[in-house]
């Protein structure tokens, strides 16, 4: 994704706070949040042997904008900033390179308790974008480099996010929310390269996010 | 009596000692210089002596025409005043206290008219005169620190207390003559009264000398040695000086020990009426003005290197103050003086001053203040510029002007020898100067060429030494490795037991010891006047020197480099040559007397004795004798220039063999342990008959080094041609021969004999004396080296075949080199480790060589079919024949990254890094260069070997394209690396158009070469 997209992706964020005047009756929620970023690790397989190919876990810090649509139901756009560097391992040898991802998406999201309750667990479910950017200093040489090439490149790919959660009610207008999530998106094999002869086994990569948040409601 | 050459002696008359001279012709520097040193006092007639009175300021002259005593003042020169005395003031001295001044008056008139022998006595305090009738006339006189004056006439020594007025007989004189009066013109004091005295400071001795006699007072034991001699010439001038404690003295051009002579002045003219001296004890110097007999020659008493430095301009009517070693009269320098010395000089007690008799009068000398005056003189004595048939390089090197005392004085600079250029030429000190060296003058040089650079200034007061220019060119074929040692090398000896050797340096009176490990000097060893030929002691324990002028030979402990007590040769004998057996050591000597000896040394008693005769022969040798003793100790070899041939055997001690079976003989002088012997071009068995010759066909003979059952033998045909070192087989009639990078040293007609090869003790390697100082050899320098062979030309960036004009090339064959060497030069040489590559007969610039491979570049000249060749010291290889297209674009591919190796040189600008997998082009934000060869010719051109320029830029003169993934990519420039040697560079923009990839192909065009390689481009 280029720098185009995202500035367009963000827009589109905020256009969803803009909401039609027949819905400003119901109740908006904004939050923040932060946590863990845990990635699942991949096999890099050349004629040489196998090597891991992961993200670090790291840290991720989210906002997200709600729209509670309905008693049990409500919908939420969010934006996910996670900072994970890569790494090749194995053969005695490592190999990182800094990265991050940005993930964009919208989730629906499914309340076993009403509006209003004290303690609402919920689970949810959506899709979107997510944007892996390599952010390290580009070397003559990498380590593995015939297994994989961390590049510094960004790159798009698709999203679904789902897990669950519960939100506590701390006041009229603040509660807290705690969920982990999952976001499942495609590799980014643009980022972490499969070397010539090499490949990355699987598309996918599972990608769990455990935030606890605040959320404010107006 | 056999043939011996005309020289200047002077020896002991009868049974007393005896003297000899050589006859050096040493060399004397141009005389270009404009500006002189002392001032003259003119004083209306001609000085005969003088005194100094420090106590009143003044100096007192002896005008021995004008019949007065002058009285000079030191402070501005000036005569304050003069008195008249009686008729022919020749003599005069101060008593200690100052207070008397007594004057020798030779008045020896002849008849019709009277005598007027005298001696007058002046009280100074009180100014009263008394003048003493002598009968016979005074020659000189000197105070004693006991008060009396020692008068020395014709006929006796008297000494005259001048308190008392009494004259008391101390002994007679036999044998001197005494001039009578009138004499014709143009003669003068020293030539008249032909007789000189002087005390030293500490006035406990007085020293004389007369046409006759030599004599030394003891004062304070009233004891008098008196000796007669002859000399040839004179000994002139005729005057006498001594240092301040009197352990030695100078008279005329010899220095003198109560020895006997310790040293002497090359080549004397023995003029009676011109020079002086005076001795500086405390700084150990003598300043002397003594004419040389030919000025401006080349010293003729060894060959050697720098012997055939051109000769300097003559300056035979330049009067020259020369200050030198008090030891060994080695030169320091050389002062021009405005007229000519005419006899005593005397020097003030803090040496700050020489007051000498001139031909005007008196000459005042600041000799203690000669950091005052304008001097000029060159940082170094030689320049050196090596080239070859390859190497076609203007070559450069640079020297400083400068004044010893500090000041700014002109000088110009003038080279003798075409093609040299120096600039600048003319300036003020202190200068950088560069003097740069034509090759394609010198191209055909195959040796080396002597030449000289001349400094002459307007104001400086010294002769300037001309800087010895040496350009040795060589071909890949020519061995050895060059050292440089100024000056004029005569001997080379290795050590017996130790890995160095000495090399005997003429010129400057020393022995140079060298480290053989890694060729430094360790130190330097000083000898007597002349040194001519080195040899061990059989114990390994000594060093002995023989000298040309000087009645000794010095001594050198092997094992601390110090100086020993020197072995005294009988008098008037000269150790020309020295050497050791076993059983005696032995020493060629020029006789003062006519016919020269073999003298036999007694090393504990440090003495040497003349052989009554030489077994059943006379002992009479050539003077032109070299003595060589056989390792073993079994023999010594006497080769003689008349061709008569002379062999001491240890054993039976006594000389064994004498023949004379050609009319003369020259050249190298070995023996061996096995009875073989080499004398010029001849082997020689044990009874000196001649079983081999060499020949003459590798030139005249220089050296011979027995080693083993073998031997190695050096030839030139002429000073500046190549030398030839010829490994030599005693068994059978082989030689090898292998050309040396410049002629061994030759002999002259002064010394016809030479040495000039010493195998290590560690035997690592041979030194040869050459003409620019001493070529190294290695031990084994003859071990069989193929000839070169070419396999392939491609070219440097990739390998493959395609080359272009100016691109770096590799070639790869066997043999290509005897060394691995690579050069940092710019430009580039054309001559590397004995390696030699051309293109069509053009010498090509290299940047490496090894025995596999060679990198090269070719000229921009060379186009389509051409021919190369390698030159090596194995021999010429066979032509290789190749196709050099216009263009032929090639990217190096010299790039490495951790264990990558070769990478194409394509660097991304953004981080000056090599594109590779992990440092891939992102598209529409790169640019790079892209570092390649075989671009072909440049606007502006650039010779081939030369960094191409930074302003203005070389491009390409057929403009290549680029493709990135079938996309044409603008090129912002293609052409010369600024700074590098055939390397072009190709700048490109990457657009955002090209195509993403993992292996992306990069095409570079040009005219109808194309290269591909593959990058990764992402976004």
């Amino acid at each position: 994704m280029t720098s185009r997209t995202l500035f367009s992706a963000i827009l589109s964020l905020a256009a969803a706070a803009v909401v039609p005047a027949d819905l400003r009756a119901q109740r908006y929620e904004f939050g923040v949040g932060g946590g863990g970023s845990f990635y699942t690790q991949k096999d890099v397989t050349s004629a040489a042997g196998t090597v891991d190919a992961k993200f670090k876990p790291s840290f991720a810090a989210t906002v997200h904008l709600g729209q509670n649509m309905y008693r049990y139901v409500s919908g939420e756009f969010r934006y996910t900033y996670q900072q994970n560097s890569m790494e090749l391992s194995g053969a005695g040898q490592t190999a990182s390179f800094s990265g991050r991802s940005h993930a964009i998406h919208y989730d629906l999201v499914f309340h076993f308790r009403p509006l209003g309750a004290a303690v609402r667990p919920f689970f949810f479910g959506g899709g979107g974008v997510k944007i892996f950017e390599g952010t390290g200093e580009e070397v003559v040489f990498q380590p593995l480099q015939n297994y994989a090439l961390l590049t510094k490149t960004r790159q798009v790919v698709p999203l679904v996010s789902f897990g669950a959660g519960v939100k506590f009610k701390i006041g009229n207008k603040v509660g807290a929310r705690l969920e982990v999530r999952d976001y499942f998106s495609a590799f980014p094999k643009d980022v972490v390269a499969e070397a010539p002869g090499a490949s990355i086994g699987g598309g996918w990569i599972h990608n769990f996010v455990p935030i606890f948040g605040l959320t404010f409601l107006f | 009596m056999k043939s011996n050459t005309s020289r200047a002696a002077v020896r002991p008359a009868g049974a007393c000692i005896v003297f000899a001279i050589a006859a050096l012709l040493l060399a004397i520097p141009p005389a270009a210089s404009a500006g002189t040193f002392g001032k003259v006092v003119s004083i209306g007639g001609q000085g005969a002596d003088l005194a100094l009175d420090e106590s009143r300021g003044v100096l007192y002259v002896a005008n021995f025409t004008a019949n007065r005593i002058e009285v000079v003042s030191v402070a501005d020169g000036s005569v304050q005043t003069s008195f008249n005395v009686a008729s022919q003031p020749s003599s005069l001295a101060l008593s200690p206290d100052n207070r008397y001044l007594v004057i020798g008056h030779y008045g020896n008139f002849a008849s019709p008219n009277a005598p007027r022998n005298a001696i007058t006595l002046i009280d100074l305090t009180t100014s009263g005169r008394q003048t003493f009738a002598i009968a016979l006339p005074p020659l000189g006189v000197a105070f004693g620190v006991d008060g009396l004056a020692l008068i020395v006439t014709s006929g006796e020594f008297l000494l005259f207390d001048p308190v008392l007025g009494t004259i008391q007989a101390l002994d007679t004189v036999a044998n001197v003559s005494a001039k009578t009066l009138p004499q014709p013109a143009n003669n003068y004091p020293p030539q008249i009264v032909a007789a000189s005295v002087v005390a030293s400071a500490d006035g406990r001795r007085v020293f004389g000398v007369t046409d006759t006699i030599l004599f030394t007072y003891e004062v304070e034991g009233r004891r008098l040695w008196g000796t007669g001699y002859t000399s040839s010439p004179p000994l002139g001038p005729r005057t006498i000086s001594a240092p301040a404690d009197g352990s030695y003295f100078l008279a005329g051009w010899a220095v003198f020990d109560n020895k006997g002579l310790l040293a002497q002045f090359p080549d004397p003219s023995g003029t009676l009426n011109i020079g002086s001296h005076a001795v500086d004890a405390a700084r150990g110097l003598i300043y002397a003005q003594v004419t040389q007999s030919t000025p401006g020659s080349a010293t003729q008493s060894g060959s050697g290197s720098g012997g055939s430095t051109p000769a300097p301009s003559p300056a035979a009517a330049v009067p020259v103050l020369q200050v030198v070693d008090a030891d060994n009269l080695a030169v320091r320098e050389r002062l021009l003086l405005p007229e000519n010395l005419a006899g005593k000089s005397v020097l003030s007690s803090d040496g700050g001053t020489m007051y000498a008799i001139s031909d005007s009068g008196v000459m005042i000398l600041p000799v203690g203040s000669l950091s005052q005056e304008h001097r000029v003189e060159a940082s170094v004595e030689d320049l050196v510029f090596r080239g070859s048939f390859c190497d076609r390089r203007v070559t450069t090197q640079e020297l400083v002007i400068g004044n010893p005392g500090g000041g700014s004085t002109d000088f110009v600079v003038t080279s003798l020898l075409p093609g040299v250029s120096v600039t600048p030429n003319t300036g003020r000190t202190p200068a950088l100067v560069r003097v740069s060296i034509d090759p394609n003058v010198f191209q055909n040089q195959r040796g080396t060429t002597i030449g000289a650079l001349r400094i002459s200034s307007q104001q400086a007061v010294n002769l300037v030494k001309d800087v010895r220019l040496l350009i040795n060119m060589q071909e890949p074929d020519q061995r050895g490795t060059l050292m440089n040692v100024p000056g004029k090398l005569v001997d080379v000896l290795a050590d017996p037991t130790r890995d160095r050797f000495f090399v005997l340096r003429q010129d400057t009176n020393e022995v140079l010891v060298y480290d053989a490990r890694n060729y430094n000097l360790i130190t330097r060893l000083r000898t007597g006047n002349t040194p001519t030929q080195m040899t061990a002691t059989f114990d390994r324990r000594y060093l002995l020197v023989g000298n040309d002028n000087s009645q000794i030979a010095n001594v050198f402990d092997l094992e601390t480099l110090e100086a020993q007590q020197p072995i005294r040769f009988p008098g008037g004998h000269y150790p020309r040559s020295i050497a050791a057996s076993a059983n005696a050591i032995l020493a060629a000597v020029r006789s003062a007397a006519g016919v020269h000896k073999i003298d036999r040394v007694d090393l504990a008693s440090r003495t040497a004795t003349e052989l009554p005769t030489l077994g059943v022969f006379e002992n009479n040798v050539n003077i032109n004798t070299m003595l060589v003793g056989s390792p073993n100790g079994s023999s010594i070899i006497a080769a003689q220039a008349d061709g008569t041939l002379l062999l001491y055997n240890a054993n039976v001690d006594t000389f064994t063999v004498a023949r004379k079976d050609s009319a003369a003989a020259s050249g190298a002088v070995a023996a061996s342990n096995s009875d073989f012997y080499v004398v010029g071009n001849n082997l020689l068995n044990s009874s000196l008959v001649r079983v081999r010759d060499f020949g003459v066909a590798s030139g005249t003979s220089s050296g011979f080094a027995f080693i083993d059952q073998g031997g190695l033998r050096t030839t030139a045909a002429t000073a500046s041609s190549p030398g030839v070192i010829q490994r030599v087989d005693l068994a059978n009639t082989s030689t090898r021969a292998t050309r040396l990078v410049e002629a061994p040293v030759l002999g002259t007609a002064g010394a016809v004999f030479t040495r000039s090869l010493a195998p290590l003790y560690s035997r690592t390697a041979i030194v040869n004396l050459t003409t620019s100082g001493f070529t190294v050899l290695p031990w084994s320098y003859d071990a069989s080296v193929a000839v070169p062979r070419i396999e392939s030309v491609v070219n440097a960036a990739d390998g493959a075949r395609p080359v272009a004009p100016g691109g770096l090339i590799r070639v790869a064959g066997r043999e290509l080199s005897v060394v691995n060497l690579a050069s940092r030069e710019r430009p580039l040489p054309t001559a590397l480790g004995e390696s030699c590559l051309t293109v069509n007969g053009q010498p090509i610039p290299m940047v490496l060589v090894s025995p596999n491979q060679i990198n090269a570049q070719l000229p921009f000249t060379a186009e389509g079919n051409v021919t190369m060749v390698l030159r090596t010291p194995g021999g010429v290889s066979d032509n290789f024949n190749f196709t050099v297209l216009p263009s032929a674009p090639a990217v190096f591919r010299s790039g490495t990254a951790g264990p990558l190796t070769d990478i194409p040189t394509v660097v991304r600008v953004k981080n000056n890094a090599l594109v590779t997998l992990s440092n891939p082009i992102h598209r529409g934000e790169d640019s790079l260069s892209i570092y390649l060869t075989g671009l072909g010719r440049t606007a502006p051109a650039v010779e081939a070997g030369n960094a191409a320029p930074q302003n203005p830029l070389s491009t390409a003169v057929i403009e290549p394209t680029v493709e990135l993934g079938g996309v044409e990519i603008p090129v912002l420039f293609a052409g010369l690396t600024p700074g590098e040697v055939g390397v072009y560079q190709i700048n490109v923009s990457i657009p955002p158009t090209v195509p993403l990839g993992m292996q992306v192909p990069l095409v570079i065009r040009q005219g109808g070469s194309t290269t591909t390689l593959t990058v990764r481009v992402i976004d």
